[in-house]
């Protein structure tokens, strides 16, 4: 068989995917259809039991009942995710509109200074948090020898500290789209309509936000994504108090031993996201028509 | 020559990644042995003496339950020691995840301290090692809590208009088992009446827990983040040496006694190097250096004279006469599905 030169270019990006992402894709898919095995693992024997416990589960005497406990945990998860994507949005945007309005030579020095978080592993980045926030802290210490509070605040094992964790870790990756999004756009239509008198706040609303919606767009699933599914902020801000979707999933192959649960959840969670995306894309050749 | 910044470090970077990853390579040859332990145990500086002595360099990945550490060794990951808990030892035996020790490891097991000779899931010593043992209990900051603390109930049943302080282990079956011993139920009863009790006595605790969790707790204690936390006894030893307000507690309902082990994987690939890494930390010398390391009490009954008057004269290291103590073992399946459940309830919002 014989292979274009860009095909051939393909392959290693095909190959790491099969091997890194869809195969370990499709050992969930066929785990969430199989039976648990008590000691951890599964049996391999088909069984629904996966999806039917999301939402009914068995009393003692073995009746199925409709629970709504899974639900509440994922609308829990949904909620602070789209929380934290919201105020990722509204910090990352000005900062983007910031970099963007830079001269040219001094934006390079900005998109160091935002990528200087990944050079440190996220998981010591979150440590740092705990040592800042907790009650002998830096910031409750400070705050006390300054006078300002008598008693240490309670920073953190809340859903706020949570919040503040996941809009800390993905900050970045709101700022990084929409900043290439503006700075690319064409200033000119920016002049045009000065020209044309129109007031700051219009010039914001009817051309540069047109302009970064695809940024917009890319930072909002970028950072809606990983928020939903992460289980680091969840456990070492929030003190393991409120369980969210990634602590669900798990401590279905920990704990619970219920590996097909666990698998069936991350499917579920997938095709969520995968769904979601759809309906962005199909918006989002509609929003090219009116941005182009 | 006019390089953008951004380029320059783009350079640095790829070559720092090449000399790091030459660096590295080189490191890394001759054998190696990789052990998956407690994070708690895992004692670098012993670890290197090791590696002096045999020339066998090892390879340290850490776990803070045991659950995480069946579920790895369930999804067939390659290990050639593992520190399971007494209570696990027969599950992993039962799924065949261990395999035999060298007879020359298994006849330490003679040297053994009485207190825990030869226990009733393998007397023998044919799979697993007795390292280290313990007990649960409580630690006090003596500093924030003003009352005298004896029992289970002022842990799990606080005035419910205190503020939230309290830690609790994020692992279901040490929970449910000392649960169990507050309400003076059997662990694994199992019962709908028994279920029932250990849920409300948890959901009722929870508006006063700081935080659920295993990882780096007693560094928390150390900090005096919590005012009471349910301990594993050697982390409150190792933490009150960073703070002296830390106080153990053995509560009057009782208290879990554990042991940890030492075990070789059955897909282990350095069987030989795993027997003489079990050697080397069972020789008292080296288990007491360990001990000091860990805060846990040494299984070798030589151990004595290498260990510091500190340690010997531990609250954490001399269980009381007066103290009930139960042994941890494992729930049927069917009742860890339902401390799951209860787990589930507690922690959903």
């Amino acid at each position: 068989m014989r292979l274009s030169s860009g095909t051939k270019l393909l392959l290693p990006f095909l190959a790491v995917m099969t091997v890194f992402f869809m195969a370990p894709l499709c050992i969930a898919l066929g785990y969430s259809f199989m039976a648990p095995d008590p000691m951890g693992g599964v049996k391999p024997a088909f069984s629904l039991s996966g999806y039917q416990q999301f939402l009914y589960s068995a009393d003692l005497d073995g009746n199925l009942q409709w629970d709504t406990r899974y639900l509440e945990i994922i609308f829990g998860s949904t909620k602070l995710a789209v929380m934290a994507t919201l105020a990722c949005l509204l910090i990352g945007f000005p900062m983007a509109w910031f970099m963007a309005t830079r001269p040219a030579h001094q934006r390079d020095a900005w998109m160091i200074l935002i990528t200087i978080p990944f050079w440190t592993n996220l998981l010591i980045r979150t440590y740092a948090w705990i040592l800042i926030l907790r009650s002998n802290g830096l910031v409750n210490r400070g705050l006390l020898e300054t006078g300002i509070i008598d008693a240490p605040l309670e920073l953190l094992y809340n859903p706020y500290a949570v919040g503040m964790g996941l809009v800390y870790s993905y900050l970045p990756f709101m700022i990084l789209p929409i900043y290439s999004s503006l700075e690319r756009m064409d200033w000119r239509l920016v002049e045009a309509a000065q020209d044309l008198y129109a007031t700051r706040l219009r010039i914001l609303w009817h051309v540069v936000l047109p302009a970064s919606v695809p940024g917009i767009v890319g930072g909002t699933i970028l950072v809606f994504i990983p928020t939903i599914g992460s289980f680091l902020a969840a456990n070492l801000l929030g003190g393991g108090r409120n369980m969210m979707l990634g602590n669900l999933i798990e401590n279905q192959f920990g704990m619970a031993r219920n590996w097909p649960f666990g698998a069936a959840i991350s499917v579920l969670l997938i095709a969520f996201v995968m769904i979601g995306l759809m309906l962005i894309a199909r918006r989002g050749q509609g929003l090219k028509g009116v941005v182009g | 020559m006019n390089v953008k910044p951004s380029a320059l470090i783009g350079i640095i970077l790829v070559v720092g990644i090449f000399a790091a990853g030459l660096f590295y390579a080189a490191q890394n040859s001759g054998p190696k042995l990789y052990v998956y332990i407690w994070d708690t145990y895992a004692d670098s500086e012993l670890f290197k003496k090791f590696e002096q002595e045999t020339g066998i360099k090892v390879v340290t990945e850490i776990y803070s339950s045991n659950d995480a550490l069946m579920a790895k060794l369930k999804s067939g990951a390659r290990y050639d020691i593992v520190a399971p808990s007494g209570n696990y030892v027969p599950l992993l035996l039962e799924q065949k995840l261990l395999q035999p020790l060298p007879e020359s490891v298994s006849a330490i097991g003679k040297n053994l301290t009485e207190n825990i000779k030869e226990p009733v899931y393998d007397p023998n010593y044919n799979y697993a090692m007795p390292l280290f043992y313990g007990t649960t209990g409580i630690a006090v900051n003596t500093k924030l809590v003003s009352e005298d603390i004896t029992s289970w109930s002022q842990f799990f049943d606080r005035p419910t208009d205190e503020a939230p302080s309290l830690g609790v282990l994020d692992d279901t079956s040490t929970v449910m088992a000392l649960a169990s011993i507050a309400i003076g139920r059997k662990n694994c009863d199992g019962s709908e009446d028994t279920l029932k009790m250990l849920q409300d006595l948890l959901v009722g605790q929870r508006p006063q827990v700081k935080l659920y969790g295993s990882d780096g707790y007693f560094e928390r204690m150390a900090a005096g983040e919590v005012a009471m936390q349910m301990a594993w006894s050697g982390d409150v030893y190792t933490a009150r040496q960073e703070n002296p307000d830390l106080k153990y507690i053995y509560p009057v309902e009782g208290v879990e006694l554990w042991m940890d082990s030492l075990a070789i994987p059955a897909n282990a690939q350095n069987t030989e190097g795993a027997a003489k890494f079990i050697a080397f930390v069972m020789s008292p010398q080296n288990q007491a250096k360990y001990s000091e390391f860990s805060g846990q009490i040494p299984t070798h009954k030589d151990t004595g004279k290498f260990l510091s008057n500190d340690i010997q004269n531990a609250p954490e290291f001399n269980i009381p006469q007066s103290a009930h103590t139960y042994v941890s073992f494992a729930c049927p399946a069917e009742v860890v599905q339902a401390y799951g459940r209860i787990w589930e309830n507690l922690l959903r919002n």
